[in-house]
């Protein structure tokens, strides 16, 4: 079988929201992500799947330079955010994070009340309390909350379900209004019924961002992804659209894993 | 560049000038003892008495003295610590009476050392008329390390898991047997750890013992338990106060390293006894 | 087994008990005896004045000196230790400050009288270096290491987590700490200083030696370059010299309750912030 070139399979009608060129990152001694080329496509619903401690929240927390706060963490190579180099092109590290949001696989709130989380990361001193409210309604309603917490916009964060907590994450990141999100198993903490809520916020979103998103849940994929990245120890075996990738026409390794039978890597 | 960024700047500037002034502080203290500390300790200046007022000659009898303190008052800490560890751990049944017991004896934590030196005045010395002697110091350093010692061995005792105390009784043992066989082994660590913390520290301490339990010069080895010795601690006190004297602040110095060094043995010796003795348990 | 150790569980919860009671029964002549103005400025036994004014004072104005220069300087120390990337700058810095925050206070003290006294009375031109000042600056050292410790303690015990979702909305790490992780540390902070702050209080050797013993208010009343005495170092010049008994004695010893009384306020409430549970996200 021929070797499929990486770069035929990016869909050519827009720019690569992402761009990653011979990336490899490293843990102290070991290699955990090993990317080589990767064009992550503009607006569109990218899912990274692999299994277990392939590399896929080490790939994630790579763009955003999350990781750059581990002492072991070591990267090579470069990685292009809209065509600017994450480390040269943006001096201000802040910047890059205020373009590309995180959400994380555990939810995480501060010790405030919903609206200060909403709030949290808009550090614009001039916009008005009117702005204010107006933002923190918008990003809730986009992330599905608002008709849950409308009333208690005051009580404290930690008070939420975990379901809850998740979507005030993805609200939170939206209200910094990046322009890519990465998802790190956003479902994965909650039950079935909330994460089907979740999918259909993320579908929702598609049109105003580029996501990125991390899951085991192969059938989630299917639902929802537009493009496909399949990691195995590291290394990027496959990706394509995801009609491709579910297909007959795909790698073996890819069919089995994605076919949820066992996988061998 | 926008005010956050210049702010962010500021504040990275002052942290390392901060940690560049600790540092500084850091490598002057220890710097300062070991240079003027190295330059004093000899072989010589440990192992012979003290002469001229501690000007010239060693520290036998210091390090005697101190070593005496230490070693009488583990003894007589040892077991009340023990006991009250074991009392609040396997028979204390009410909350409430636990926490007053650990408030009772936390609170001894809080109270200045140089009290202790005053409490054993009034009571030993003046009301039971002991008069000047090493054995108060003992008293009231085993005083002081109280607490030390019995949380860290109440600690190691709270850490046992409630099966094996479950199992030993559904063995037949009685609540005693348990103790002595089950949780006594099972908590040497922290006794022995807590008690080489707590000797570490009363090694060093000065005002506790100065009006009680030490003299300055012509001391030798007791020969009673109403005579006083003359220590480490005491030995720096006396020397230091001499400081126009160069004899006396080399002496000082010397004084100092060997003590630091004696502390710093038994620190070592608490870390290794912590990691050490820790028995292994199943998950 | 239960009797043992039910009378060791006595006989340490009671040794509190028998030390305050002492404490209370001999400043009794002190407090009730003849008619002493305790409060007034003058100390001068000669005369039967005993004004603890001064020695109250003198410890108070040591104290802030020392906190208010070793806080700031620990705190940020601490948050740069905290933070930094290199685990082994980490590890040296902790194992050497361990070994610090161990050395007795006696020879603090004699670094006081070798060193600091003489840099200040450089420094100042004046004829003796045995000031407030010096005081301050020499605890200041001695509870800098506890402040460092206990506060990276605090810090680093923030999760990575929370710091790592507050950086990924784009804030600089002054605001990362400023509204994340000092919030969530905040009590074990307090706690921390609490803590020095009673050492600093309790403190007699290192503060005896360089003090300079004067039993007068400083004149003007903040000046910080005149010498003073603090409680612990009246008690710790004059108990040996004092009849056992006497009206100075007493008072003495009732000096001696108001410092404990101190003291053990502020740890206790130090260990009661140490321990709280459960404030970690
Ligand atoms: N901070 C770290 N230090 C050292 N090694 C790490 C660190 N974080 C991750 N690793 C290692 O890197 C590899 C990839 O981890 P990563 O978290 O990216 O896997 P993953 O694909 O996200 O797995 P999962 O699906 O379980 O979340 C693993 O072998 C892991 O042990
Ligand atoms: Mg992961």
């Amino acid at each position: 079988m021929p070797k499929p070139d990486l770069k035929l399979v990016r869909p050519l009608e827009a720019a690569p929201a992402i761009r990653l060129e011979n990336f490899q990152a490293w843990f102290g001694e070991t290699c955990v992500v090993n990317a080589g080329a990767l064009e992550v496509p503009a607006h569109k619903i990218t899912c990274l799947v692999g299994p277990s401690g392939s590399g896929k929240s080490t790939l994630l927390r790579s763009l955003n330079r999350i990781n750059d706060d581990i002492s072991a963490y070591a990267m090579q190579g470069k990685i292009f955010v809209q065509g600017q180099c994450n480390h040269a092109g943006f001096k201000d590290i802040t910047h890059l994070r205020s373009k590309v949001g995180m959400v994380f696989q555990r939810p995480c709130v501060f010790p405030c009340s919903i609206k200060e989380n909403v709030l949290f990361g808009v550090r614009d001193k001039t916009l008005s309390k009117i702005d204010r409210a107006a933002l923190v309604e918008d990003c809730l309603k986009s992330a599905a909350l608002w008709k849950e917490v409308s009333h208690r916009l005051d009580s404290p964060a930690s008070t939420l379900s975990l379901g809850q907590q998740q979507r005030l994450c993805i609200a939170r990141t939206l209200a910094v209004k990046p322009d890519i999100l990465l998802l790190d198993e956003p479902t994965a903490s909650v039950d079935p019924v909330s994460a089907r809520a979740l999918e259909t916020v993320i579908q929702d979103l598609k049109t105003r961002f580029t996501i990125i998103m991390v899951t085991h849940d192969i059938r989630q994929t299917k639902r929802i992804a537009d493009h496909v990245v399949f990691l195995c120890d590291g290394e990027i075996i496959e990706t394509g659209s995801c009609g491709h990738m579910f297909s007959k026409i795909a790698k073996p390794k890819t069919r089995t894993y994605l076919s949820e039978e066992f996988c061998d890597c | 560049m926008s005010k956050r960024a210049a702010i962010n700047i500021i504040y990275a500037g002052a942290l390392r000038v901060a940690l560049l002034v600790s540092l500084s502080i850091l490598a002057f203290l220890i710097g300062s003892i070991i240079w003027q500390g190295s330059k004093a300790l000899s072989f010589d200046f440990i192992f012979s008495d003290a002469r001229d007022f501690g000007a010239s000659g060693g520290i036998r009898y210091q390090i005697l003295g101190s070593l005496i303190l230490i070693a009488v008052s583990a003894l007589l800490v040892l077991p009340l610590a023990l006991g009250t560890a074991i009392y609040r751990s396997e028979y204390v049944t009410s909350e409430k009476l636990g926490r007053r017991i650990d408030l009772a004896i936390f609170s001894l934590n809080g109270i200045p050392s140089i009290t202790y030196g005053l409490f054993g005045l009034i009571i030993f010395v003046n009301l039971f008329g002991m008069g000047i002697s090493w054995s108060i110091g003992s008293i009231l350093l085993a005083m002081m390390i109280l607490p030390t010692v019995t949380v860290s061995s109440y600690q190691a005792m709270r850490a046992i898991p409630d099966s094996y105390r479950e199992n030993s009784i559904a063995l037949g043992l009685s609540r005693a047997q348990m103790v002595r066989r089950v949780i006594l082994p099972q908590s040497l660590h922290g006794v022995v750890t807590g008690l080489l913390i707590g000797l570490a520290r009363a090694i060093g301490e000065t005002a506790p013992i100065m009006f009680v339990a030490t003299a300055f010069s012509g001391v030798t080895w007791p020969r009673s338990i109403n005579e006083p010795v003359s220590t480490l601690p005491t030995h720096i006190l006396a020397l230091a106060q001499q400081a126009t004297n160069p004899d006396a602040l080399r002496n000082a110095w010397g004084t100092s390293f060997s003590l630091i060094l004696i502390v710093i043995l038994l620190s070592t010796l608490a870390y290794v006894a912590r990691h050490k003795l820790q028995p292994g348990r199943p998950q | 087994m239960q009797r043992y150790a039910f009378l060791s569980a006595i006989i340490s919860s009671g040794l509190i008990l028998v030390i305050l009671g002492t404490l209370v029964i001999h400043s009794g002549p002190a407090l009730f005896g003849q008619d002493l103005d305790l409060f007034s400025t003058t100390w001068d036994p000669s005369q039967s004045q005993y004004g603890i004014i001064p020695m109250v004072f003198g410890t108070l104005f040591v104290m802030c000196i020392a906190m208010v220069l070793a806080l700031p300087l620990g705190i940020l120390s601490a948050i740069y230790i905290a933070e930094t990337r290199s685990d082994r700058l980490r590890r040296i810095l902790k194992s050497s400050l361990e070994v610090l925050a161990g050395i007795p206070s006696i020879i603090y003290g004699l670094i006081g009288v070798a060193y600091l006294s003489l840099w200040v009375a450089d420094g100042f031109e004046l004829q003796t270096g045995r000031v407030i000042l010096t005081a301050g600056l020499l605890l200041a050292l001695m509870i800098l290491p506890t402040i460092i410790t206990l506060s990276e303690d605090a810090i680093s015990g923030v999760s990575r987590q929370v710091r790592e979702n507050a950086a990924s909305l784009g804030l600089y790490k002054y605001e990362v700490i400023k509204h994340v992780i000092l919030p969530i540390a905040r009590p074990d902070i307090a706690g921390a200083s609490l803590l020095a702050l009673g050492r600093a209080l309790g403190e007699t050797m290192a503060v005896m030696l360089v003090i300079g013993s004067l039993d007068r208010l400083p004149s003007p009343l903040f000046n910080a370059l005149s010498s003073s005495q603090t409680i612990t170092s009246k008690l710790g010049r004059e108990i040996a010299e004092t009849p056992f008994g006497s009206t100075h004695f007493s008072v003495l010893v009732f000096m001696s309750l108001i410092l404990v009384s101190f003291t053990l306020i502020i740890t206790l409430a130090a260990q009661k912030m140490l321990n709280q549970e459960a404030r970690h996200v």
